[in-house]
């Protein structure tokens, strides 16, 4: 959905275990409040930093922009048509079927839900489409003190995803050939996801026993230590960055209370 | 430099063993092939030599092995890595990072060589294979023989004085294969190289010696090359291993002057016919421009080109795995293309795929035989008849219940081409269907290709490998740049010095 887009924009100059820190504590923000109006403020400014900072195109922030409203929807929808409405003393009643009724109030917290949804996917977008996916392999490994085989485990899935969904594309046109593919109804369907994960898994699991050579041959593994090309240095920048999302983050919070608009049910009585 | 007294290798779940008691020793500085039949254990001599097996790979290992004066058996993986280099079959499958300068830099990290030497070692490395400024190119961004060279680069950057290579050109296409000879050519006296390949006629001649194991892994000859050759001939052609065409007898070769020209096709009504075709995927660059030609009935036709060119498109687009062209028009067996649904046109034309067990649906090969019949409705009594038909025809008969994924690579061809004529194909498509394969197996193919054609069934061939397109094929298209550069007989084609070299063919 999101992809790397190589730039030399300050975001991408920003050390990766730091932004993925700052998008925590986002993200942290973005589950504490309930109402629609601290994940709207967090995700308009992830957009715009992803954009002005982040010096991504328009068109890809417009493109990129629709999943992220669209997804989060049938939970909105849900949430607002199952909220307990008996915690209100007189509830909108907008719309009523039987069981079933939409209030006002929850669609409020419908809405603020779904945007606290699409506002992690916010904080995945700044940070994906930003981070040279080898600079994070390394610099979790070197910042983050995490196994460099667990940090190349993360390197290489970047690399045999795409080869994979190549693959499967591949199979799902041999199998067409042979008159496979228009098959309807449920069973049938599970039936060619079952033909097709078997060669996809058998291809799969063989080219990962490659690679595994190739790395092995090539002493990948030797000595718990190993040198590395790239080095992920902190930086002073790196501890602005952070400061300004932490002071971000509280700014909202600080401005939605002032107005009035912050639902926060997990303080008690607030 | 390379020392093996006495070595046996035995897989766990096997009788015989892979190697079996080879004794032998390649100096320093000398470069040797190393020839076998199909499961003659290269790539396990391969293995042993470069510490896979035992300590990568099971294997119960008897014997002794000396690489550049250490034991691969028993040494850790690091000192084993900084003598011995192995290069694989499909380089991008190895690659463990996203850049060249990084998938270089992965192996001198494994060795812990300081930072500050690296950037210096990359660069000589990337000189030394002919890719000056490649640095910052991202993998997935080279073709095929920039890969296989980018791969060779990692080794020679670790600076083992052994190089080991196994098939290092399968997937190439000619000119590619060239251009990695040449680069081998210039690494040849600075070290010790084992050389596992099938196209013998582009390197024998960088070979200082020549080993060759026998099926069962024994060592059959170890010599100079031509002394080699000349000894062994008989032996070298009856298991199935290619042989320098230099030293083919005219019999008894696979060469293509050897096979009596097949005669020109019958001017009549086309199997298939384009026309203007043009494709692009939306939003992408077109692919396919302005693409005209007419595939007769009953001829043996080939496709060529180089990677990229638009061949695998131009096939899928007949057989309408894709949407529809953006422009032109394609008629298959008089029909237009649009007009015709998945059904009526897998019953005309069939298609394999490079990668058999991609078109495996069932689990055993008679359900696999009996399965487009089946999905056709064919009465129950129809379906045995047919299926035993295929099993004879196709020497499956004793494997009708075993699972497809089972089969040895011949029989799993074998199998993919049957399941694709079953219900009658007039037509069928392959491609690049021997990739990789050794000569006893790419033959079989093609002399049961060869049998279809007579018996009136037109085969498209997409292929890089001349010595099919001279031996077989009648008629020859280049693409080139998603145009048609040519149509006409190999052998004029073969004459076109100028388009062969264009199209990375020779």
């Amino acid at each position: 959905m999101f992809t790397y887009l190589a730039s030399a924009s300050p975001l991408h100059r920003l050390n990766p275990s730091t932004k993925l820190l700052g998008m925590s504590v986002v993200a942290a923000g973005a589950t504490l409040a309930f109402d629609p109006f601290v994940p709207a403020s967090l995700l308009l400014g992830l957009w715009l930093t992803t954009w002005i900072l982040g010096r991504a195109p328009l068109s890809n922030m417009i493109r990129w922009s629709l999943p992220i409203l669209i997804l989060p929807l049938p939970l909105a929808f849900f949430t607002a048509l199952y909220t307990d409405l008996t915690r209100f003393n007189s509830p909108t009643i907008l719309w009523q079927w039987g069981p079933w009724s939409l209030a006002a109030e929850g669609i409020v917290i419908g809405i603020g839900l779904g945007l606290r949804v699409s506002c992690f996917m916010g904080t995945s977008l700044l940070f994906i489409t930003t981070t040279d996916p080898t600079d994070f392999a390394v610099s979790l490994i070197q910042n983050l003190k995490v196994p460099y085989r667990f940090g190349y485990g993360v390197l290489i899935s970047y690399r045999f995803l795409p080869l994979l969904r190549a693959e499967l594309e591949t199979i799902r046109l041999a199998q067409k050939v042979r008159g496979v593919g228009e098959r309807a109804g449920f069973i049938g369907r599970l039936r060619q996801l079952r033909r097709l994960a078997v060669p996809l898994l058998a291809s799969a699991i063989r080219q990962s026993e490659r690679a595994a050579l190739a790395m092995d041959a090539k002493a990948f593994g030797a000595g718990p230590q190993r040198t590395y090309f790239r080095q992920m240095r902190l930086r002073p920048r790196d501890g602005m960055f952070l400061i300004s999302a932490l002071v971000f983050v509280l700014g909202v919070y600080a401005v939605a209370i002032r107005l009035g608009l912050a639902n926060l049910q997990w303080i008690p009585g607030a | 430099m390379i020392q093996l007294k006495h070595l046996t290798v035995r897989y766990p779940n096997s009788a015989i063993p892979a190697l079996s008691d080879v004794s032998l020793a390649v100096d320093q500085g000398q470069t040797v092939l190393l020839l076998a039949p199909s499961g003659g254990g290269k790539s396990t001599l391969a293995q042993v030599l470069s510490g896979l097996i035992p300590q990568d790979i099971f294997a119960v290992v008897d014997g002794r092995v000396s690489v550049g004066g250490i034991d691969p058996l028993t040494a850790p993986p690091g000192q084993v890595a900084a003598q011995v280099g192995l290069l694989f079959q499909d380089p991008e499958a190895g690659f463990a990072t996203l850049t060249v300068e990084d998938e270089i830099a992965f192996g001198l990290e494994n060795l812990r060589v300081s930072p500050d030497q690296m950037a210096a070692r990359i660069q000589s490395s990337l000189d030394q294979v002919g890719l000056s400024g490649f640095n910052a190119r991202r993998l997935d961004s080279l073709s095929g023989g920039e890969s296989q060279r980018v791969a060779l680069a990692c080794l020679l950057a670790m600076s083992p004085p052994v190089l080991i290579l196994d098939e290092p050109t399968a997937n190439l296409d000619p000119a590619s294969t060239r251009e990695f000879f040449a680069t081998l050519a210039s690494l040849r006296p600075s070290h010790t190289i084992v050389l596992i390949e099938h196209k013998l006629d582009a390197c024998w001649h960088l070979a200082d010696g020549v080993i060759l194991l026998n099926a069962h892994g024994q060592l059959m000859a170890h010599g100079e090359p031509s002394h080699v050759f000349d000894e062994n001939r008989v032996e070298i052609l009856e298991s199935g291993i290619w042989l320098p065409a230099d030293f083919a007898d005219a019999a008894s070769s696979f060469a293509p002057v050897a096979e009596p020209m097949p005669p020109p096709p019958m001017p009549g009504l086309p199997a298939v016919h384009l026309e203007g075709v043009s494709f692009a995927f939306p939003g992408r660059p077109p692919i396919l421009q302005d693409v005209g030609l007419d595939i007769r009935r009953g001829s043996f036709f080939a496709l060529v080109g180089p990677n990229g060119s638009g061949k695998t498109t131009l096939a899928r687009l007949m057989m309408g795995l894709l949407p529809a062209p953006t422009r032109g028009e394609i008629h298959v067996f008089g029909d237009p293309l649009e007009k015709l649904s998945l059904a009526d046109l897998t019953e005309r034309v069939g298609f394999v795929f490079q990668n058999p067990e991609h078109q495996f649906v069932t689990d055993s090969v008679q359900d696999e035989l009996a399965f487009s019949l089946k999905a056709r409705r064919w009465p129950n009594i129809e379906v045995e008849k047919r299926v035993e038909e295929l099993l004879v025809r196709f020497e499956l008969v004793d494997k009708a219940t075993q699972n497809p994924f089972t089969l040895s690579q011949g029989q799993k061809r074998r199998l993919s081409v049957a399941t694709m004529l079953a219900v009658g194909q007039r037509m069928l498509i392959l491609d690049e269907p021997t990739l990789g394969q050794d000569r006893r197996t790419t033959s079989a193919l093609m002399g049961s290709m060869a049998g279809l054609n007579r018996q009136g069934v037109t085969i498209l061939i997409i292929t890089h490998d001349m010595r099919l397109v001279g031996g077989h094929a009648q008629q020859a298209a280049v693409l080139l740049d998603g145009r048609i550069a040519f149509v006409g007989s190999p052998q004029a084609l073969f004459r076109n010095a100028e388009l062969m070299h264009a199209a990375r063919l020779a």
